[in-house]
């Protein structure tokens, strides 16, 4: 994966609202990882740790990158199941006609941030 | 947005996805394409499948259908000349360095190709299979190819690419008998991440499964074009 300019755009996303919210300093970056990206996150957490150096507000911070399953809605059975594995199935109706809701995005989701001089 | 725990330190709720600025620029391509009715390919596979001779072999064929190429390596224009011998017009995108195509930068390169003189609209992505799964590029589908020298377990390596793929091309077909190499295997394989998903075989060398291609693409402009025009 291209998991540097991943790690940079995080770190742009985070810095933007880390601005936003007139933090000074960022504490814990909260990153959802999708599992269909594919995205190696031993790689993706070096280069934000190597490149938060280039962004005042984040210097500091600690960035949990957290694994997001691939979940499935069944176009047969509506039921909604997680994906042990590359087989795209419902394990619910065992049918094939699956759409994909969730595990195929890279996402900033929450942080932790003091406004204030420490 | 914001909710203070106390006095400093707060709680900030953002929820951007990472790609966000790429598929703003992709979804505005995707619009662009539709109001011409331009079927837009986004070829992808790893380096030496076969991508650049398959459209060496196809390029000439598809007329009536007026055809351009993006054509996109980390160095050289190498590809872009031997596709321009073909007659069509083709843009190169040297990425120096990025192991994929972002939509930025077809969007820049489009002024290259003369969009409303357009059916067809192939992109040709950098050879690796996992980078360019991940960026939209505006396309309406992507064509994941892959050659008989590369094994049958491929898609079972590089899942994501055959699961979002809408047709996969075996390449080098002729080389198959020298190779032990077993479709019933790799269609099982591509059964196994993405059931009912179309498979090409062909050979660029002998052209062996050439016109079935073509016939695809031809389709797929049809669809595109009764819908938007």
């Amino acid at each position: 994966m291209h998991e540097m300019s991943l790690a940079n755009d995080i770190l742009a996303i985070a810095d933007e609202a880390a601005e936003g919210a007139g933090a000074k300093h960022v504490l814990r970056v909260r990153v959802g990882v999708g599992w269909l990206l594919q995205v190696e996150e031993q790689s993706l957490a070096f280069y934000l740790e190597a490149m938060r150096r280039d962004y005042p507000r984040l210097a500091g911070s600690a960035f949990d990158l957290e694994t997001e399953p691939v979940r499935v809605r069944c176009q047969a059975c509506g039921s909604e199941t997680v994906q042990e594995d590359w087989c795209f199935l419902c394990s619910a109706c065992r049918s094939t006609d699956v759409r994909v809701v969730a595990g195929d995005r890279l996402e900033v989701r929450d942080m932790e941030v003091l406004t204030a001089d420490v | 947005m914001c909710e203070t725990t106390d006095g400093s330190h707060q709680h900030v709720e953002v929820h951007r996805h990472v790609m966000e600025a790429n598929d703003e620029i992709a979804g505005r391509l995707r619009r662009g394409f539709a109001a011409r009715g331009i079927l837009v390919l986004n070829l992808i596979s790893a380096p030496g499948s076969g991508k650049t001779a398959l459209l060496e072999r196809t390029l000439g064929l598809l007329s009536p259908l007026r055809v351009s190429v993006l054509v996109g390596d980390v160095e050289t224009e190498r590809d872009a000349e031997r596709l321009r011998r073909s007659g069509v017009p083709v843009a190169q995108i040297v990425t120096a360095g990025t192991c994929h195509l972002e939509a930025a930068m077809v969007e820049s390169h489009l002024s290259e190709v003369d969009q409303r003189e357009l059916d067809v609209l192939i992109v040709e992505n950098v050879g690796n299979l996992v980078c360019p799964t991940a960026y939209d590029l505006g396309e309406d589908v992507k064509v994941v190819l892959l050659s008989t020298t590369e094994g049958e377990d491929k898609p079972l390596k590089y899942p994501a690419i055959f699961h979002r793929a809408a047709v996969a091309v075996l390449t080098k077909t002729d080389l198959a008998p020298h190779l032990d190499f077993d479709r019933a295997l790799l269609r099982e394989n591509i059964e196994a991440v993405h059931p009912g998903l179309p498979v090409l075989e062909l050979s660029a060398r002998t052209g062996d499964g050439i016109d079935a291609w073509l016939g695809w693409i031809r389709t797929k402009v049809q669809e595109k074009q009764g819908a938007y025009r």
